[in-house]
């Protein structure tokens, strides 16, 4: 594995169905908050969560479905480019060039959406689990941590393998990259965790099947795997404690 | 005509200014300053509501307190589509009440730590944020397999019920406490949603859709 700085790492942000029409996701990557938003054509944009123009979080602003409108003074970004194409204040006028949201390289993959802070253009490693890795079958309801991502990558090689019955580990997860782990079930599930740092004491697991359980069974299989990774959660919580 | 006692910046009271804003109903507003001049403990106050607190409601010869309770009363009283608060459905209702509880959870944690930060009430912040943290955690799972399952509100199958409006406040305003609702995104998500149901009015640190 070539040692790449965390900024230059795709991380997930959120499974790409949640980042629904005309809504704004808020989440934020290594201590960077992001404005993540899907347009109606289809395109997702992973923005700098604050306006250029005065500060103010675009994630309270709204999306109109090709361009997002900034809740204070009413600029508004187009999707893609970032650049501003209104200021309500200078009507008629077209804006600077210059006035653009900040952006963040931001592709979608195995059914979420990986953003990376730097390295824009650069050659990098697709988001996701290789080449080799088949469509996620299954992605589960996203758990959110107090704790550092290394605890949790730490704690997921230990309690991640445990079988869904209860019984002890019987595989541990194994990591395929940083803050990716794999791991095999009894039952010959293969589950995929993807870890974002959101901030230093703060991180989502991402996780999804590889194989996707019959339609009749869903719920039950996301209601199973939810209460596993809340037990994962509580698990990492509690040795956090002081 | 109905009569409300209300502080503009109470999410209680908020609560049944919009609701009673949803179902298109008139009403006239007796304003409390609740901070600093504390209204709601004076003399006054405390002969329509002992416990004082806001809101209290009047409606000819009916008065009630609580914010949940009179919630209840307006939707079974004033709704003729029944949907806010289906009285023959046994299931929804025992829903609908259960998510009335946990709104007063909210009440004790999240406009706590609210409290604590805004208007300076003596109270262990912290213990009010993590609160309102477990609750959200609770909260945000079941919207999100609501979601799954194709709902889009609290109970019910296909349309919001007063449970929405008693929760949605306090939570839309959480970051008043300090407590941040990005580690929550089908609670935001359901957030969208309240906002766009017609006859949506915001308050202060409430925004509109």
């Amino acid at each position: 594995m070539p040692d790449v700085s965390p900024e230059r790492r795709w991380f997930p942000v959120c499974r790409g169905e949640e980042a629904v029409p005309r809504h704004i996701v808020h989440t934020a990557l290594l201590g960077q908050e992001l404005a993540v938003w899907r347009a109606d054509d289809g395109t997702v944009n992973a923005w700098e969560n604050r306006c250029p123009h005065r500060g103010v979080r675009l994630s309270v602003g709204t999306n109109l479905g090709d361009r997002l409108k900034c809740r204070y003074h009413g600029w508004t970004y187009a999707s893609g480019s970032g650049q501003c194409v209104e200021r309500p204040a200078h009507p008629g006028e077209k804006p600077p060039s210059l006035v653009r949201a900040r952006r963040f390289p931001c592709a979608e993959a195995g059914g979420y959406v990986w953003v990376r802070l730097a390295g824009e253009g650069e050659d990098a490693p697709a988001p996701g689990f290789g080449s080799g890795s088949t469509p996620a079958g299954l992605t589960l309801r996203s758990i959110h941590v107090f704790a550092p991502a290394a605890a949790v990558a730490d704690a997921l090689t230990r309690h991640a393998g445990a079988a869904s019955d209860g019984s002890a580990a019987a595989a541990a997860a194994e990591a395929v990259a940083p803050y990716l782990f794999r791991s095999a079930h009894p039952e010959a599930r293969e589950i995929r965790y993807a870890l974002q740092p959101v901030a230093d004491a703060e991180t989502f697991i991402h996780a999804s099947l590889a194989a996707a359980p019959a339609a009749s069974d869903r719920i039950a299989v996301l209601r199973r795997e939810n209460d596993r990774l809340r037990a994962v959660r509580d698990a990492i919580e509690a040795e956090q404690a002081p | 005509m109905i009569r409300l006692y209300d502080y503009v910046l109470s999410g209680n009271c908020y609560k049944i200014r919009l609701f009673l804003s949803l179902l298109g109903l008139e009403w006239e507003t007796r304003w409390i300053d609740f901070h600093p001049r504390r209204d709601h403990k004076s003399e006054w106050f405390l002969s329509l509501n002992p416990l004082g607190q806001v809101p209290v409601l009047e409606d000819g010869e009916v008065r009630l307190r609580d914010a949940q309770a009179i919630l209840v009363y307006l939707a079974a009283k004033y709704d003729e589509s029944a949907e806010w608060y289906p009285t023959g459905d046994a299931r929804t209702l025992g829903e609908i009440a259960q998510w009335l509880a946990f709104a007063d959870g909210i009440t004790a944690t999240a406009s706590a730590a609210r409290l604590h930060d805004g208007i300076f009430f003596e109270l262990d912040a912290d213990r009010a944020r993590s609160g309102a943290h477990a609750l959200f955690r609770v909260l945000d799972e079941h919207l999100w397999f609501q979601e799954q399952e194709g709902r889009e509100w609290l109970c019910g199958p296909g349309h919001p019920t007063i449970a929405d409006i008693a929760c949605f406040p306090y939570v839309a305003l959480s970051e008043e406490g300090g407590v941040s609702r990005m580690p929550y995104p089908a609670i935001r998500r359901w957030t969208d949603r309240v906002k766009r149901i017609p006859g949506f009015i915001p308050m202060s640190g409430v925004l509109a859709a």
